[in-house]
């Protein structure tokens, strides 16, 4: 996945201007810079979710496996289905079993076989690695789970449509530390199947978790290379001041 | 990301051991050079030398990106401190291994002054001192950090020792002056080897303890 030259309207505002950025195959980018950069509604863009706002227009490219998602025709559904999204808090479908909000989406797209959807279930939930803490307690009510253990349902829900890419939008920021932990360490796994984009507002994480990162400012992608570069010598001085804690 | 953390600790800790054992196998190949007066030998171990200052680099490297990607505290702060302080004297462990090795070619080109038994001993024991210091930081071994010390005395008495026996020497006949002066500088190297992993030692004491018992009374 990458972009070309992407910028975000909202109204007359460019809330991101001329991003290009090459999103590299089952690696972990990370994006990070102060509140209002951009990096959130840059996020957004990648798999369409702005569509639904009537005053954001989007100007430039999305290649995914080199087609633009905003080639008239495309159907967002399908993007959307192949660019998954995790949000900041928890999403689970507060009337739904564990089971069935994992499945949720290919409900939604007309699967019904009751073998087929078990294994969906255990495979999203293994790789989410919650398999082992709910496997006896399916059918009860998700919303009884922990904050951490929800968000990786969220993570487990967005895994079983088989996602190419997966956005997350600050992913660990409504959890406690030990639930971070779980997270942080679950991407490093999830990488082997699934291209991965993570917006954070913690920059250690950044350096932690991720291969790449992009650091934003004022709606500009200021730098953009491989993490340990960026965290032990950054070429731009605003990255420097941001990662030194100087500003933001 | 502990698992990430643990990772890049392993692959710091397998790099540095690297770099001991070069510095070991550099030693050897000088010492077989000086004694058996083996110019292969010695031209190998000045090539191995470069190899020890390659990884210093990239050693270094990984332990800067670990800190800044991993913001380690306590133990694994310690351990990348004491690898960065500990570089250096690695470094300069092999050095002397390669002076070793040049004055070795030089000495090569004449008939040895007499065989050269103490100079072996020496460096056998400091082989012992990388060996222990391997132990140390592989198996996190506090008493081979201490025996690294108590070797390291060994090695200044044998320095002593080559001392005196050549100044006898050049007292004698001063038509060995040159060929001593040599074997003077080539036990120096020797000695001053022990004493840089030494201080990896203590460093590695740190690590293990917490505690920085500061040796620079009897440091020379």
């Amino acid at each position: 996945m990458e972009t070309e030259n992407l910028t975000v309207y909202y109204g007359k505002n460019a809330g991101v201007r001329g991003v290009s950025l090459p999103v590299y195959d089952r690696k972990i980018t990370a994006l990070i810079g102060p509140s209002g950069c951009g990096k959130t509604t840059f996020l957004r863009a990648l798999n369409r979710m702005h569509d639904l706002n009537p005053i954001v227009r989007i100007e430039g490219r999305v290649l995914l496996d080199g087609e633009d998602v905003y080639a008239p025709g495309v159907d967002p559904v399908v993007i959307r289905r192949r660019v998954g999204m995790v949000f900041q808090r928890p999403t689970p479908f507060p009337t739904m079993s564990i089971f069935e909000n994992v499945v949720a989406g290919l409900r939604l797209v007309g699967i019904r076989e009751r073998d087929r959807l078990r294994e969906v279930a255990e495979r999203s939930l293994k790789a989410a690695a919650l398999w082992d803490e709910v496997k006896d307690r399916l059918n009860d009510p998700a919303v009884g789970l922990s904050g951490g253990q929800q968000q990786r349902i969220s993570i487990a829900r967005a895994l079983a449509v088989e996602p190419e890419v997966l956005l997350m939008d600050e992913p660990t920021s409504a959890l406690d530390p030990i639930s971070t932990q779980a997270i942080e360490d679950l991407l490093g796994e999830l990488k082997e199947q699934v291209t991965i984009v993570i917006v954070t507002h913690n920059m250690q994480q950044a350096a932690r978790v991720s291969d790449r990162t992009a650091f934003f400012l004022d709606g500009e992608m200021i730098e953009f290379g491989p993490t340990e570069r960026l965290f032990t010598n950054p070429a731009d001085e605003r990255t420097e001041a941001y990662i030194t804690g100087r500003f933001g | 990301m502990r698992e990430a953390l643990d990772r890049d600790l392993n692959r710091i800790t397998e790099h540095f051991l690297r770099m001991v054992s070069l510095v070991r196998e550099e030693l050897q190949l000088a010492t077989a050079g000086l004694v058996e007066q083996d110019v292969e030998s010695a031209k190998a171990a000045v090539r191995l030398d470069r190899e020890v200052d390659t990884l210093e680099l990239e050693v270094e490297n990984e332990v800067l990106a670990a800190i800044a990607r991993h913001q380690p505290v306590a133990r694994d702060l310690r351990f990348l401190a004491t690898v960065l302080k500990a570089l250096t004297d690695m470094e300069r462990a092999g050095d002397y291994a390669a002076h070793v090795a040049e004055d070795a070619l030089a000495l090569a080109a004449g008939p040895p002054l007499k065989k050269y038994i103490t100079l072996a001993e020496m460096s056998e024991r400091i082989e012992s001192m990388l060996d222990l210091l391997a132990k140390a930081i592989a198996e996190r071994d506090l008493h081979a950090a201490q025996q690294v010390l108590k070797v390291d005395d060994d090695v200044d008495d044998l320095y002593e020792q080559i001392v005196r026996e050549l100044l006898t020497y050049m007292m004698e006949d001063p038509r060995t002056l040159s060929t001593a002066l040599t074997l003077m500088r080539v036990a120096r190297s020797y000695e001053r080897l022990g004493d840089h992993l030494e201080n990896i030692a203590e460093r590695v004491f740190f690590w293990l303890t917490g505690k920085l018992e500061s040796s620079s009374a009897d440091e020379g």
